[in-house]
């Protein structure tokens, strides 16, 4: 422990040297080894968490992982619910009843027991399910620990929140539960994903999620009638709905974001599955677009003698674009200030949800990464600087906040 | 043969405060040869876990064979002490094997308990360190803890639940049952992975190749007693799946060892010398060409007949 604690506490001096103004990049490497400490012990985190096994009943197995860490930075009784929560609070330099929540995703859309087993080269982690928010985790983990083995304090209370975005009982079934139960007012949230360094979310796009499964006569292969299979239906839909032009000036679009279908060779495709996701700056036109793609799709599958299942998986209307412009100016003064390049205008899925709840949220990416079917990887280097933003966004977040409130 | 399980030691602090307590270091080294995949992996979880966020291991250590691959630059790059087997006590030559990286590594490394990976491990984590070590700190009679585990094979298809193993179950485990009883209760007996005090192994001969596992066993058997032998369950270990024409060529040099060990240990005489020469049958154009691969029983001698290494451990006899 003896150990740990002087690593934090000489990593806690230079963040307030960072946070006083002079922000000189941050250089306190090891006598052996490329990387800081606090690189090493964030990928040793993401690495370890992202072998564990998901998706579990309310993630208990990953849920596991990061009490145990929690145990070991000396918290025992953190924060957990039924929906499979657990949050830590760090109470504020002063006596407030404002909070500040930082949260992260311990789901993962994909699990391998050997795609998820990562590798390291000099300069990148790489392997499934890496870029999703493993890294994230690991980040606010070890934010937790720095907090923890400093007695840090910020000036409004701060929780950190590991919650499963796509629980069984719907996506952001669990973040919604939380923010229910929580009898404090939290001021702001910022959202602790792997990649996506650099990221600027300028608008609150509202978003659907739906997934269509589509099942044609199940045909043998080389005496198949002149029905449609299952690829040419959604291939089908895919052009027609691709076809459509939407409203631009609300930014309404869509996205086939995944076509499957078929077993292989030697069968016949009878049974396949799209999914799509819709966005737009405006519910009803939301609303509307929601329509015309389920009618599209019940209408194709009809004529070409196919079943269409269509499930909505989720739907977060618009956010409030005032919302989130003090933290968006916070944040390209983060960038600025740790010469953070802002290369990215991403679409903030898991933010604008919060603005249901008047809660003002913006994303922070750890690192820069690259996620595919082939080559998943994320980028060593930057991960020192990606958390370092989460100590200056929360000082001068808070301070701005509160400046705008008095305002 | 008393046998764990990994999680009876995964209280790390404890094992830190028994190492304090019996005033011991403990190092880590990695014999590899081109184990570029796996090497940082191990490295930087075992550096992170076990030597900044808890002081158990006080050095880590990579003994490399000479590998043409990026291995030791990321070896260095996250955080180990690369050496390259050749310049470790140059004044007795080199061999290429496993077993010469793990002898020399004895003279570089300053534990008084050592441990040795494997370098080719996908699934790394820190109870392969605890595992191993807390026996040999929970229990003064032991004096060399192997590793045991599920080996999946690693298929096109994904991870197979079963197999692995191949040559313990066919050829090791067959050979202590006519000879050894007792080592074949241990489960893994050739599994990389294994602990020992210095003071124990420091009195072993090394075989420089495959057979260095299996030498150990029954030197230690003769030596110390199957009592100072334990084993520890580390669930599963996923590592890169070897040929079956890699297996042949492992199993002759362990059949070397064993048989080389056999004479020298025991009454039993063989009557033919042994070829040093394994055959292998390759088909090329419908005919069965025969490969032939020199398997020398290089061995090495207990390291403390070394002067150098007696001068740096035992500078007063």
């Amino acid at each position: 422990m003896g150990l740990v604690k002087s690593t934090f506490h000489s990593l806690s001096s230079l963040f307030k040297k960072i946070l006083r103004g002079k922000l000189k990049p941050l250089s306190y490497k090891t006598a052996v080894g490329k990387y800081s400490p606090i690189v090493t012990r964030i990928l040793s985190d993401a690495m370890l968490f992202n072998e564990i096994p998901a998706a579990t009943e309310a993630e208990s197995l990953r849920g596991e992982f990061i009490l145990r860490k929690l145990h070991e930075f000396g918290i025992y009784e953190p924060y957990q619910d039924e929906m499979g929560n657990i949050a830590v609070i760090f109470p504020a330099s002063r006596f407030t009843d404002k909070y500040v929540l930082l949260y992260t995703d311990i789901g993962t859309e994909q699990y391998s027991s050997l795609e998820s087993l990562v590798h390291l080269t000099e300069t990148r982690a790489k392997e499934m399910g890496i870029t999703d928010e493993s890294l994230g985790v690991a980040a606010l983990l070890n934010f937790t620990e720095h907090i923890q083995t400093n007695s840090y304090e910020y000036p409004q209370n701060v929780i950190c929140l590991f919650t499963n975005l796509s629980n069984e009982a719907g996506e952001f079934k669990a973040l919604e539960y939380f923010l229910k139960t929580f009898p404090g007012s939290i001021s702001f949230a910022l959202y602790v994903s792997s990649i996506q360094q650099g990221n600027f979310e300028p608008q609150p796009l509202g978003h659907s999620k739906l997934s269509v499964r589509i099942y044609t006569p199940e045909q043998d292969v080389l005496n198949h009638s002149e029905k449609s299979s299952a690829i040419t239906v959604l291939s089908h839909i895919a052009f027609q709905l691709g076809s459509i032009q939407w409203d631009k000036e609300s930014k309404t679009a869509l996205n086939i974001a995944r076509i499957d279908a078929g077993i292989g060779f030697g069968y016949y495709p009878s049974e396949g599955m799209l999914d799509l996701e819709l966005f737009s700056l405006n519910a009803s036109i939301l609303e509307m677009m929601k329509n015309t793609v389920t009618a599209t799709i019940e209408k194709i599958t009809q004529e070409m003698g196919a079943k269409a299942e269509i499930t909505l998986l989720s739907h977060v209307p618009p956010g409030n674009p005032e919302l989130n412009s003090v933290l968006l100016g916070t944040l390209k003064e983060v960038y600025k200030r740790l010469k953070i390049q802002q290369c990215s205008i991403s679409i903030p899925t898991k933010t604008t949800f919060l603005h249901s709840f008047n809660i003002p949220a913006i994303t922070l990416g750890i690192t820069r990464g690259k996620k595919g079917k082939q080559d998943e990887y994320i980028e060593i280097e930057p991960i020192e600087v990606g958390f370092q933003q989460l100590h200056l966004f929360l000082e001068l977040g808070i301070e701005a906040v509160e400046l705008n409130e008095t305002e | 043969m008393k046998t764990f399980h990994h999680s009876k030691f995964s209280n790390i602090s404890r094992l830190v405060e028994l190492k304090s307590q019996q005033g011991v270091r403990i190092s880590l080294a990695f014999p590899t040869l081109n184990e570029e995949a796996t090497i940082g992996k191990e490295i930087l979880i075992l550096k992170t876990e076990l030597m900044d966020r808890s002081p158990l291991l006080d050095e880590i250590v990579v003994i490399d064979s000479g590998s043409i691959d990026k291995t030791r630059s990321i070896a260095a790059s996250f955080g180990a002490k690369v050496y390259e087997s050749k310049n470790i006590l140059p004044k007795y030559g080199t061999h290429r094997g496993k077993g010469e990286n793990l002898w020399k590594s004895l003279y570089v490394l300053s534990g008084d308990i050592i441990v040795w990976i494997d370098a080719d491990i996908h699934n790394i984590a820190p109870k392969f360190v605890y595992g191993l070590v807390g026996p040999l700190l929970e229990n003064p009679e032991i004096g060399y803890v192997k590793a045991l585990y599920e080996r999946p094979l690693k298929t096109p298809s994904g991870l197979s639940p079963t197999g692995g193993g191949r040559v313990t179950e066919i050829l090791v485990r067959p050979l202590f049952s006519l000879f050894y009883p007792e080592l074949a209760y241990l489960i893994q007996p050739l599994s990389g992975e294994y602990a020992g005090r210095r003071s124990l192994l420091e009195r072993l001969p090394f075989s420089v190749g495959y057979g260095v596992e299996l030498g150990h066993l029954i030197d230690i058997y003769h030596f110390f007693g199957p009592e100072v032998l334990a084993q520890v369950d580390l669930d599963r270990r996923v590592h890169r799946n070897q040929s079956v024409e890699a297996l042949s060529r492992m199993s002759f040099g362990i059949l070397l060892t064993f048989f080389h060990r056999l004479q020298k240990r025991t009454n039993c005489k063989l009557d033919t010398l042994l070829h040093s020469y394994h055959i292998a049958l390759q088909v090329r154009e419908n005919v069965h060409q025969p490969i032939r691969t020199e398997i020398l029983p290089i061995e090495r001698p207990p390291m403390i007949e070394i002067e150098e290494y007696r001068e740096k451990f035992h500078p007063n006899p």
